[in-house]
């Protein structure tokens, strides 16, 4: 529960982040790709502990990665825009 | 991404991909939406992926049933179709070959592995008419309990989960389901129906009221990490523990049936008085597989099925279908790891067995019982590969189980994909070997009895 706790921290903060910081441009479709991520990234984390408990960790790193990489791809890509659109300060 | 995409460009995009989902969709049989959830009468509220019918997914040929000797399965009639001298010989084997594979160093045949499974099967007794200790109403003086068929389906489901019965379903007798009752009892009693209303057991037969017309039918949970050490006395332990868990649960069933002023009549021994695994498809429980067993959607075949015959008015439920049977068309995983080939390997089922230990009547996957026995006399032991093996049997606390099982019981088209990456993700070892290490099993933290009773229930 800790855990979930602190990802939604931390998802909550770099949300907020990226409105109120006036440097950073997000279009609405970043919103979208990014809402992705999340979704995929999170499924990735669930499956690897609920596989961990069911004592099968290949099934757990399969999961990880099945779930977890194209969620980080797509967070890479928004970032990578993010970065290129960014308005200087 | 063009950065210059704009929304309306998005939002047609979607649109069409939209469509290519649909599409991709309608060529399975989609059905998840717009047909009604199970029984929750007796039956524990379940997702609705799985989904209540009028019939079982198995086709059954009525006319072809007839009520069955149960001395003729090879559970008890195993001599009857062999030679004496192959009898003699695999009868042997199946006595002493444990202590001889114990003496080989083989895993999972150590000496606390063999005294852990000969352990396991020591519990209650068991009989047809079950236990007179418990006070009938009328001895104490107290009003009969009187419900509706739902509110008796709804307290039997509530009884036997504290007994330790893992779901619950309800079958009515009628002059097809009738002939799931055995003729024959295994220990040779007769089962006879009878207009007279007191159920009694004599030497030679065993009289059933024909107001006994209800079938209490449940599921008693296997460990999945015990059976995983298949095929070893340490994989068989907990089907000896489910049986002998059930004794216990029989008899409970029994006295609270006589407390609330109505009768119950079990299984005289393991296995007997009925089919078990019909009873299930029939109440819903789970749809019939390759195994030719019952698969259930909680715990794939990780269960034991059992009965009970009761004059307590009950309301039946439905059959199921969760795409079950449909995926064993495409899986194929049991009888590949099937180390003597027992298991059909055809695509479709039918209605040929394969021998007189089957009664035939349903069109299924019929096995070969006597090449199953003799591996078992092989090994020494009871085997239980095809149930370690089977993409069903898979604990709940990832969600990608009901992922994947929410998409097996909503289309055909992922299942060979499903059943190929089940191989490949648990079941490291060859056909023939414990798919775990069986000296780690006892280092691990187990709940009680190894399995997880919270799992298919919403009220843990």
């Amino acid at each position: 529960m800790l855990l979930w706790l602190l990802l939604g921290i931390l998802i909550g903060a770099g949300a907020m982040l990226m409105v109120v910081r006036p440097e950073i441009k997000v279009a609405w479709f970043d919103w979208i790709i990014l809402f992705f991520a999340v979704v995929f990234v999170v499924l990735g984390i669930a499956n690897y502990i609920g596989s961990m408990e069911e004592l099968e960790p290949r099934q757990a790193w399969f999961t990880l990665v099945t779930f977890g990489l194209p969620g980080l791809i797509l967070a890479a890509i928004v970032a990578v825009r993010i970065v290129r659109n960014r308005v200087p300060a | 991404m063009p950065s210059n995409l704009t929304r309306r460009e998005f939002f047609k995009d979607m649109g069409l991909l939209s469509m290519g989902a649909a599409t991709v969709a309608a060529l399975g049989p989609i059905e998840a939406f717009g047909e009604s959830w199970s029984d929750k009468a007796g039956i524990a509220p379940r997702p609705p992926w799985v989904r209540s019918v009028d019939q079982p997914t198995v086709e059954i040929d009525w006319e072809q049933i007839y009520r069955f000797d149960e001395r003729n399965t090879v559970r008890r009639g195993w001599s009857k179709y062999l030679d004496e001298e192959t009898f003699t010989r695999v009868s042997a084997d199946f006595r002493n070959n444990a202590a001889e594979r114990n003496r080989q160093g083989l895993p999972g045949y150590s000496t606390r592995d063999i005294a852990l499974y000969r352990a396991s099967g020591i519990g209650a007794t068991q009989s047809f008419l079950g236990p007179t200790n418990v006070a009938t109403p009328e001895e104490i003086n107290v009003a009969r309990w009187e419900g509706t068929p739902e509110e008796n389906s709804e307290m039997i489901r509530a009884a036997l989960r504290a007994f330790g019965a893992a779901t619950v379903g309800f079958v009515e007798l009628d002059e097809n389901t009738e002939k799931l009752i055995y003729g024959i009892d295994p220990d040779g009693k007769e089962l006879i129906f009878t207009d007279e209303p007191v159920a009694e057991e004599t030497e030679t037969t065993r009289t059933i009221p024909r107001e006994a017309r209800y079938v209490i039918t449940w599921t008693i949970q296997m460990s999945q990490e015990g059976m995983t050490r298949s095929p070893t006395p340490l994989g068989a332990a907990t089907t000896a523990m489910s049986y002998a868990v059930n004794r216990a649960v029989q008899s409970r069933l029994q006295g609270f049936l006589r407390g609330i002023g109505y009768y119950g009549l079990g299984e005289a021994e393991t296995n007997a008085l009925g089919i078990s695994p019909a009873f299930g498809v029939l109440a819903g429980l789970g749809e019939m597989s390759r195994l030719n067993r019952m698969i259930t959607p909680e715990y794939g075949p990780m269960v034991r099925v059992f009965k009970m015959l009761t004059n307590l008015p009950v309301a039946p439920t439905r059959p199921i279908d969760a795409g079950i049977m449909n995926f064993c068309k495409d899986c194929m995983t049991c009888a590949t790891y099937c180390p003597s080939n027992s298991l059909s390997t055809s695509k479709e089922p039918s209605y040929e067995t394969q021998g007189d230990w089957s009664r035939g009547g349903i069109k299924t996957w019929y096995e070969n019982s006597i090449t199953c026995r003799n591996y078992w006399a092989e090994v020494g032991t009871n085997c239980g590969i095809c149930f370690a093996v089977c993409p069903f049997s898979v604990k709940d606390r990832a969600l990608i189980h009901q992922m994947v099982k929410g998409t097996i019981g909503t289309t055909t088209i992922f299942n060979s994909a499903f059943a190929d990456i089940s191989r490949r993700l648990y079941l490291p070892n060859p056909a023939g070997e414990p798919q775990k290490d069986t000296e780690e099993w006892w280092s691990l933290d187990f709940s009680e009895f190894g399995i997880d009773s919270t799992q298919g229930h919403g009220d843990a």
